[in-house]
């Protein structure tokens, strides 16, 4: 600790924020280890994405009956499934679909979600009441048998179980947007820029709710997360993808029966949602501590 | 008020109605990359019945060195280094968490500065104060109950109040049943820590007579922490001002007050608007309180003090000018250095 | 209070009539009815045309609807067009096997994530805490049929402990599948309950209670825990809800024979009378679970019954 001498003070001044808004949430991201862990499983991921866009279908659905049930190996570091495919192929092409439905689907519930709760927060009373309780009835069918029941209408493909997912992630981004909107519509600016003449949607999209993304942002990491859980539930019950494509929830329900004796079947398919899944989540804790105003450095 | 020098370590006559005797006390806060020198070696004597008034600015180690009394201060990152904290004679630092718990409430008692995050949302006030009376008195649940019923109107709220919850009461009824919890048990001494800087200006004197009266009725000694100099003129007999750690002035309320002998002290006086010399401009003093991460060697009021001279920088001792007014000043080593006749940046090697 | 309780309790009218509305429509609109299973090759026209009629197939949609809400109004939900059971009955039948497997995860899941994020609270910061927040994030991850199936693999199959499903062999069939359904509640009730505790335990109420000479462990369990358990609670009617949604899954990797397979049959095998019937009945079950969820917390904490109690409504009118 440094001495001073009689004459010299160090008053305690606030160390001014050089870095900015976007830099600091950056930095704070930075700091935490589990996010950073997240991101990098993240850009691996992505990269085994842009492989897969480059394989051919036949790869990971074109198998020969001479090579079936063959255990990992350094020549299949997968091993081979029952009809003798390259269970190491059909993973990786699989991170397609799930990266693609994880995606699709929280854009679809971001964007109406978004949208239905911006106007709902903004205007209030009738409008407000119509929106929530056409969410709330929304949410009160449980997930899954609302996903089964939507699939089963429009059929198994990436399309509809984006949508059969993606349905049920409204009401969460709606509630969030909504609170976030009610917190910042009572402001002056909103006021302000109501007396210049700005229309209702200008100042809402414009001026309320670029205020109130962080919590809408959080959610999107976690529901990530979710959605793809949920999009892989629904393949493993049957109600996902058709039948060849190598999604990781539906391999698994196709090795169900020879789990007793080709365990790695469904063992690598699982560790890859997992692990999808856990990056997800670590992005979003990070992003929630990072975003959060009471955190002090 | 006996002859006493506080810093002293020489032996006193007569400490049978000392109740507090805080000797040296050094507190620090050790954080991951700082430390913070809160308390550098405070020295306080209470005895009964008196009220004596800790004046200082945020900052100043005030309420470290009450947390200290009842060794309540938060262990990490706190540390108290070194010191003694005498509360009826005993050493509350070497206490174990038993003995604390048996003091705490019954002959030592504090009121916190928020009344507002004071209690416990989910308990009733009758049982918040009913249970410092449990663990003290040993009396039947119902006795607690009814003794907790006569503290709330003692400090002024209907009994059959007893059975709501905090978030009904206003911030200066919740300061009166923090004050009620305190003093269920008749402690000895009572901390005051900054008790009416978060309630308004009319409330705040209801709630300072209130402590007042309550205090010649039970006849205990008064810590009272505050930065209000009006406060302390009003129901304080003692004085002690304190500032980075430091305690740099110490008398009766009459020394302190008409006689301010240190220069920090003075300048505190000056700053205050005087209602019958009306001024242009404010006096404040000049400067910040020092980081208490990186305090000066020697007096740490130098780099804003009008006197400063060389001698500051190195470490002085405490002057006493009779009676039991003391200061903490190097000046005041020189023989013929008197503040109320020296000009501001008159320097004597 | 009771008024609010009846509102909320309306409110399940629109969500029957909205639901039952978009399962019947959507199984209507699937591909497939549940007649195809039934005809033949051989079959005459008559006979085809009858089974139609049998089943109202030759008679407008709406038609179907209409029936099927007038007999809902009647409370009469039917009959199952495959095994002409009574719908209401059948899933009288299935539903004890949901609740005790749900209950049972509950009570696992919270007996366990309870004291373990309590404990991870206390020692913020150490190996333990760390572990805690690591095993969290795993279970958080993990889908909850994947689990199931390594369970399986581990514990039925490679060590022959327990049974591989079915209900069976009365307490040791319900092991696994309470297990595998508690982790995932555990994972993220343990993490709800340190950061609820943390927040708690800096609260300047416990530094007044130690003022007073409480011992530290009435300060932890009763103060800290008194104020922290409110919100745990919500996160543990989360969970039961959770519970409800994911039988679905647990019940058709365990071959347990509850409400949630018995949902997934009805969809699979387009018995649109029984689906609807479950899905309708499953979402009722949903609502009532969060109602009775929200009512707890407001009986539980008191700054919040004040809002609903005649005390609260009396004293805004005295100031």
């Amino acid at each position: 600790m440094k001495k001073l001498k009689p004459g010299a003070s160090r008053p305690v001044l606030h160390r001014r924020n050089k870095r900015g808004q976007l830099g600091e949430i950056w930095h704070r991201i930075k700091k935490n280890k589990g996010a950073v862990i997240g991101l990098i499983i993240l850009a691996i991921l992505v990269l085994l994405l842009i492989v897969s866009l480059f394989m051919p279908f036949k790869l990971a659905t074109g198998g020969s009956g001479k090579i079936r049930f063959t255990a990992p190996s350094w020549q299949y570091p997968f091993g081979t499934d029952n009809q003798g495919r390259n269970v190491f192929y059909r993973v990786i092409y699989g991170t397609r679909y799930s990266l693609a439905i994880g995606l699709g689907s929280v854009a679809f519930g971001l964007v109406i979600g978004t949208v239905a709760g911006s106007y709902a927060g903004y205007y209030g009373g009738k409008v407000d009441d119509i929106i929530l309780r056409c969410s709330d009835v929304l949410a009160s069918i449980p997930g899954m048998l609302l996903g089964m029941v939507i699939v089963t209408v429009l059929g198994t493909s990436v399309r509809n179980l984006i949508i059969a997912v993606g349905v049920q992630c409204v009401p969460q981004f709606l509630r969030i947007t909504r609170a976030s909107i009610l917190t910042i519509k009572d402001n002056e600016f909103v006021e302000a820029a109501k007396a210049i003449g700005f229309s209702d949607n200008r100042i809402l999209f414009t001026q309320v709710l670029p205020n109130g993304l962080s919590p809408v942002i959080v959610l999107i990491s976690t529901t990530l997360g979710t959605v793809i859980i949920l999009a892989a539930s629904l393949s493993y019950l049957g109600f996902g993808v058709p039948v060849p494509h190598p999604e990781w929830g539906a391999m698994i329900s196709s090795s169900r029966d020879f789990i007793r004796t080709q365990p790695y079947l469904i063992t690598f398919p699982g560790l890859f949602i997992m692990i999808t899944v856990l990056a997800f989540n670590l992005v979003g804790d990070g992003l929630r501590d990072a975003l959060d105003p009471k955190l002090k450095r | 008020m006996e002859n006493e020098i506080i810093g002293s370590s020489s032996a006193i006559k007569d400490d049978t109605d000392v109740v507090l005797d805080i000797r040296d006390l050094v507190v620090h806060y050790e954080l991951e990359q700082e430390t913070v020198e809160a308390v550098n070696g405070v020295s306080l004597r209470l005895k009964k019945g008196q009220t004596l008034g800790l004046v200082g600015e945020t900052g100043a180690g005030k309420t470290s060195t009450c947390l200290s009394v009842l060794n309540l201060v938060q262990t990490p990152p706190g540390v108290i280094k070194s010191g003694t904290v005498k509360v009826c004679g005993q050493n509350v630092l070497e206490m174990t968490s038993k003995q604390l718990e048996k003091i705490r409430g019954k002959d030592v008692s504090m009121i916190f500065q928020d009344p507002m995050t004071a209690l416990n949302p989910v308990m009733t006030v009758g049982d918040q104060i009913a249970e410092s009376i449990k663990y003290h008195e040993g009396l039947s649940d119902k006795e607690c109950i009814q003794k907790a019923i006569d503290m709330l109107e003692l400090v002024g709220i209907q009994g059959v109040r007893s059975v709501e919850y905090p978030h009904q009461f206003s911030g200066g009824m919740k300061q009166r049943v923090v004050i009620a919890i305190a003093l269920a048990c008749s402690p000895k001494i009572l901390l005051a820590d900054e008790p009416t800087s978060a309630l308004d200006v009319t409330i705040q004197a209801q709630v300072l007579d209130m402590i007042q009266d309550l205090r010649e009725k039970m006849g205990m000694a008064l810590l009272l922490v505050t930065h209000d100099l009006g406060v302390v003129a009003k129901i304080c007999d003692t004085v002690a001002i304190m500032y980075a750690g430091k305690i740099v002035e110490y008398g009766t309320l009459e020394e302190v007050f008409n006689t301010p002998k240190h220069p920090y002290t003075k300048g505190l006086f000056n700053s205050l608007p005087n209602i019958r010399h009306r001024e242009e401009k404010l006096k404040p003093i000049p400067g910040l309180m020092p980081d208490p991460t990186a305090l000066p060697e020697g007096c740490a009021f130098a780099p804003r003090c009008a006197y400063a001279a060389q001698a500051c920088g190195r470490k002085f001792g405490i002057h006493s000018f009779g009676g039991t007014h003391t200061a903490l000043c190097a000046r005041y080593e020189e023989p013929d250095f008197d503040i109320d006749f020296a000009r501001g940046g008159e320097s004597n090697g | 209070m009771l008024r609010y309780i009846i509102r909320r309790l309306i409110w399940l009218i629109p969500v029957i009539i909205v639901v039952s509305l978009i399962v019947f429509v959507l199984m209507e609109l699937a591909p497939g009815t549940v007649v195809d299973a039934m005809m033949v090759e051989d079959m005459t026209p008559e006979q085809k045309a009858e089974l139609l009629a049998k089943y109202n197939l030759d008679k407008p949609m709406i038609y179907r609807y209409g029936l099927y809400m007038l007999n809902l109004l009647k409370g009469d939900l039917g009959t199952s067009q495959i095994t002409q059971v009574n719908v209401w009955e059948t899933f009288l039948t299935r539903l004890p096997n949901t609740v005790v497997l749900a209950f049972s995860s509950l009570i696992i899941g919270a007996a366990v994530s309870i004291p373990l994020g309590i404990l991870a609270s206390r020692h913020a910061g150490s190996l333990l805490d760390n572990s805690v927040t690591v095993f969290s994030l795993f279970g958080m991850s993990m889908p909850i049929f994947w689990l199931g199936l390594l369970l399986l693999l581990l514990f039925s199959y490679k060590f022959g402990w327990l049974p591989g499903g079915g209900t069976r062999e009365g307490i040791r069939s319900i092991i696994l599948p309470a297990v595998c359904g508690s982790l995932g509640m555990i994972a993220n009730t343990a993490r709800q309950t340190r950061s609820n505790m943390l927040e708690v335990l800096h609260a300047d109420f416990l530094r007044t209670a130690r003022a007073k000479g409480v011992p530290e462990s009435v300060v932890i369990w009763k103060h800290a825990l008194g104020n922290a358990w409110i919100p745990i609670l919500t996160t543990i009617g989360i969970g039961l809800s959770a519970q409800l949604a994911g039988s679905v899954v647990i019940e058709t990797v365990f071959a347990w024979p509850g409400i949630g397979r018995l949902a997934v049959e009805a969809v699979t095998q387009r018995d649109a009378t029984l689906a609807t019937g479950v899905i309708i009945l499953t979402s009722i079950m949903y609502v009532l679970v969060q109602l009775v969820v929200d009512l707890l917390y407001a009986f539980v904490d008191p700054r919040i019954k004040a809002q609903y109690t005649k005390y609260a409504k009396r004293r805004k009118r005295s100031t």
